[in-house]
């Protein structure tokens, strides 16, 4: 998993790439963790995310809840498919509340 | 699979896993062809092609999920009824568990299957669709024709198959003759907060799940999710699911079965009437409840109408389950007891996974029981160290440490024995396929398949009864308008039977065909030049002919046996093991081919026995009595046989046999021995008592030295040999033989009566 950080003003990205599963979690938690701590605004971008379990779908609940009880805000962006399949299967789009880019096929049942 | 969990380990005991079932399908799928279908067999069979599935489903493994499922349609129609697993579709499911098993031993090999599978796979597959190789309406009809008359409930199913060819139709009828629970269920899932750590994404099971039908609504629970001290690796996922699908419970149930130990799962039909009590049966705590402890606490029964259950249940002859009781007693209505069965056999089913088995691998357990032998030796070397000091603590110490040695020794041993029922099972197949091919009709019928023996005893017997088998087919049973014209059954039968016999396994293949013709036999070796024109051989010792290198009864080489190369492998395979073959035919009555082999353990109970400085070992089991020699009548003035209760029994000198010098007290006892159905003698200096032995094979020099089959180390640090018996036997009885016999066994010491 590789983590790069980008701040814009008052807000950090964090572009994640490789996989999101249980071999990474402990890594990105820290870093959500950390970003949450310094900032406002957090943002993750999984553009580049090849794959996820449930382990990395729990991990952005869990940092999901973590930044609405301090007040702020965390927000997914540019979902790579994989993502978008694991959050359209447990239903957990409104959870999130992030823009999706709908897929020209596919979707719910 | 490159990543960090075990995959190739995990892989591995998913194929073993595949493996196993697809040998349980296919013995049910025979036993189906053999008697009617019982919905357990039909149960067990959908189970089983639905854990494949399932498993391989977790691997990615996709072509055999995509067939499994296949299958599994198909089952699952069996399983509610709408489909008579007539012998068509038992014959193609027989084919399409072949080719699941190519399949997986595929994916074993990470190769892709070659063209010809692949048209082959979408035959089977065509033809579980219903397509026109199963349940053409010829087919159906003559299947009907066939059972008619005593099965009626069957003929309503073959209605169904008629209409099968149209799949249309096909989905029309099952829509309403599966009568889903229409409005599905509802999926409560706790994961446990391991399940990430033991390799378990709950994901996958839902994407599963979400393959069998439709997910109506998914809830995730983050409820339990710590505010603080998150911890990321550690599963705090929980799932409310609405799902709709035609699938019965136990499907679903089956989903999650990779995960049950790190997952609570609860399962509800939505439609249930008795919601509350049902919210509240759940709700109880996961421990293991009795069911009568659960419905009083939910106050379905009284304590009163569950006392008076219980002892219904327990005064019964044939105890029925409490739940029916209850029901019947009116003390609960069936689906609140189904309900409360259903948490029981869950929780009953996680403890029996745990106890079920435990695979380890055979050259550990070797190197144990190696080990063990050692112990024995060495505890009997303590023993008689401390027999020195009768009664001091040390002795009794020392005997404490012998039984235990003794029990250890037992379960050790016991470790590697296995039923040979396994093995006999297998050959429902290989009749099945052998008769079909020769165009006979051949029943199997198995006895004693619980009988023990080692287990690399039975895996280097299972090809030479294959050989048996094949043969007793081939050449035994005739085809059937012969048999009628002998007025016989037109189903031959081959008789797969093992037991125990003093000290050894006896396995016995036998069939009830022509039987070995003396006559034809003799012709053949003269033919062959094995005898000569003027030799007189005993029937015995002509059916031994049929063992030697390039003989051949049967009057026509087919492609399964008759070529001469089976019988003189299957004579030297068994030889090889210390073991002996025998046959018994009459006729037009039938062959008997019977194999008696020991028991090979490495360690045995022995008789220790002393002739002059040296000592030899018996196994004691063999023993039947032993008799001061001067006490009994001597028969031949030879002294070759003697009279023990008026019965004649030959006997072997064994300092003579040997050439020992026999020690010259006068006294000399006869051990009377029964091996392989017959009594024989051995006359010895000293009976020296009992005493367990670990058995040590001989070098490769003594190999073929008669009447000696191994050697053991005393406690003393003395040698003793361990007799042959079957080979002394043979040695002690030969000289009523005819002489074919005696051409052919030389023993290895002197023989100073003959």
């Amino acid at each position: 998993m590789e983590i790069i950080e980008t701040r814009t003003g008052n807000t950090v990205q964090l572009s994640l790439t490789g996989d999101l599963d249980i071999y990474g979690v402990a890594e990105v938690y820290a870093r959500v963790s950390q970003g949450l701590d310094e900032a406002d605004g957090l943002v993750l971008d999984l553009s580049a995310v090849d794959n996820i379990d449930g382990a990395g779908l729990q991990l952005l609940m869990a940092g999901k809840r973590e930044a609405e009880r301090g007040g702020k805000s965390l927000q997914l962006s540019q979902h790579s498919p994989c993502v978008i399949e694991a959050i359209e299967l447990c239903q957990l789009e409104r959870f999130f509340g992030d823009p999706l880019v709908l897929r020209p096929v596919g979707g719910r049942r | 699979m490159n990543d960090g969990f075990d995959w190739g380990g995990a892989l591995a005991t998913f194929l073993e896993e595949a493996r196993d079932l697809l040998i349980q399908m296919e013995a049910i799928l025979l036993r189906l062809e053999e008697a009617e279908a019982d919905p357990e067999d039909v149960n067990a069979l959908f189970r089983a092609a639905h854990t494949v599935k399932g498993s391989a489903g977790l691997f990615g493994l996709d072509e055999v999920v995509a067939f499994g499922h296949e299958m599994e349609s198909v089952l699952d129609r069996a399983r509610d009824g709408t489909l008579a697993l007539s012998p068509p579709w038992i014959s193609l499911l027989i084919r399409c568990t072949d080719h699941l098993g190519i399949l997986v031993d595929c994916a074993a090999e990470s190769r892709a299957l070659d063209e010809a599978r692949q048209a082959q796979g979408r035959e089977l597959v065509t033809a579980l669709h219903g397509g026109e190789s199963v349940a053409t309406p010829e087919d159906v009809v003559s299947v009907q024709r066939a059972e008619s008359p005593e099965a009626a409930p069957q003929t309503q199913a073959g209605r169904h198959e008629l209409i099968a060819a149209g799949d249309a139709v096909e989905s029309a009828i099952q829509s309403w003759t599966r009568a889903p629970d229409p409005e599905g269920w509802h999926l409560s899932l706790r994961f446990g907060d391991e399940t990430f750590r033991n390799g378990m994404d709950p994901l996958s099971f839902i994407r599963y799940l979400k393959s069998l039908g439709q997910l109506v609504g998914v809830e995730v629970l983050p409820d339990r999710i710590p505010e603080g001290d998150y911890d990321p690796e550690c599963c705090y996922l929980g799932f409310e699911i609405h799902f709709r699908g035609e699938v019965s419970k136990q499907t679903l149930e089956d989903v999650f079965e990779f995960v049950r130990e790190d997952c609570e799962l609860r399962i509800l039909p939505t439609a249930s009437k008795a919601d509350e009590f049902l919210a509240l049966l759940q709700s109880l705590p996961e421990d293991d409840l009795r069911l009568g402890e659960i419905l009083v606490k939910v106050g379905t029964v009284t304590e009163r109408e569950l006392t008076e259950a219980l002892s219904a249940q327990a005064t019964a002859e044939d105890p029925e389950p409490l739940g029916y009781i209850l029901v019947e007693q009116g003390a609960v209505q069936s689906p609140i007891v189904e309900a409360a069965l259903a948490k029981q056999h869950k929780i009953k089913e996680v403890k029996a996974r745990e106890t079920r088995s435990v695979r380890v691998q055979a050259d550990k357990l070797d190197a144990l029981i190696d080990l063990v032998g050692e112990l024995v030796i060495a505890s009997s070397a303590v023993r008689s160290l401390s027999a020195v000091n009768p009664d001091s603590p040390q002795q009794q110490a020392s005997v404490e440490v012998g039984r235990l040695v003794e029990l250890i020794r037992e379960g050790t041993l016991r470790l590697r024995m296995v039923e040979i029922g396994e093995t006999f099972a297998r050959f429902h197949r290989i009749v099945r396929d052998t008769a079909h091919e020769l165009g006979k009709e051949v029943a199997l019928q198995i006895e004693g398949g619980d009988t023990e023996l080692d287990r690399t005893m039975v895996e280097k017997i299972a090809d030479p009864l294959t050989h048996m088998v094949r043969n007793a087919i081939d050449h035994g049973i005739e085809m059937p308008d012969v048999r009628l014209a002998r007025s016989k059954p037109e189903k031959g039968t081959i008789r797969l039977a093992a037991f125990h016999d003093s000290g050894s396994v006896v396995i016995e293949v036998s069939d009830d065909g022509a039987g070995l013709d003396p006559a034809r036999i003799r012709n053949k070796a003269l033919a062959r030049g094995l005898i000569t024109e003027d030799e007189i051989l005993s029937t015995h010792a002509l059916y031994q002919l049929i063992f030697e290198p390039g003989f051949s009864t049967a009057e026509q080489v087919s492609n399964l046996s008759g070529r001469g190369v089976g019988m003189d492998v299957v004579k030297k395979t068994v030889e090889g093991l210390r073991g002996s073959i025998d046959i018994d035919s009459a006729l037009d009555g039938g062959t008997s081919v019977r194999l008696r082999l020991p028991l090979t353990l490495a360690i045995i109970d022995g008789f220790l026995l002393g002739v002059g400085d040296s000592k030899f070992v018996l196994p004691l089991d063999i023993v039947v009595e032993c008799i001061d020699l001067e006490r009994v009548e001597q028969r031949s003035a030879h002294g070759a046989y003697v009279r023990v209760r008026d019965e004649v029994i030959p006997y072997l000198r064994i300092a003579d046999f040997f050439g020992l010098t026999s020690r010259d007290h006068g006294r000399e006892s006869l051990v009377v021995v029964q091996a392989g159905g017959r009594r024989f003698g051995l006359v010895v200096d000293d009976l020296l008592g009992e005493l367990q032995t670990v058995i040590k094979p001989l070098g490769d020099l003594f190999e073929h030295l008669k009447g000696i089959s191994g050697s053991t180390i005393l406690g003393s640090g003395e040698l003793a040999l361990i007799f042959d018996v079957a080979g002394l036997s043979q040695l002690a009885t030969q000289r009523d033989e005819g002489p074919g016999l005696r051409r052919e066994s030389t023993p290895g010491g002197e023989m100073v009566r003959g």
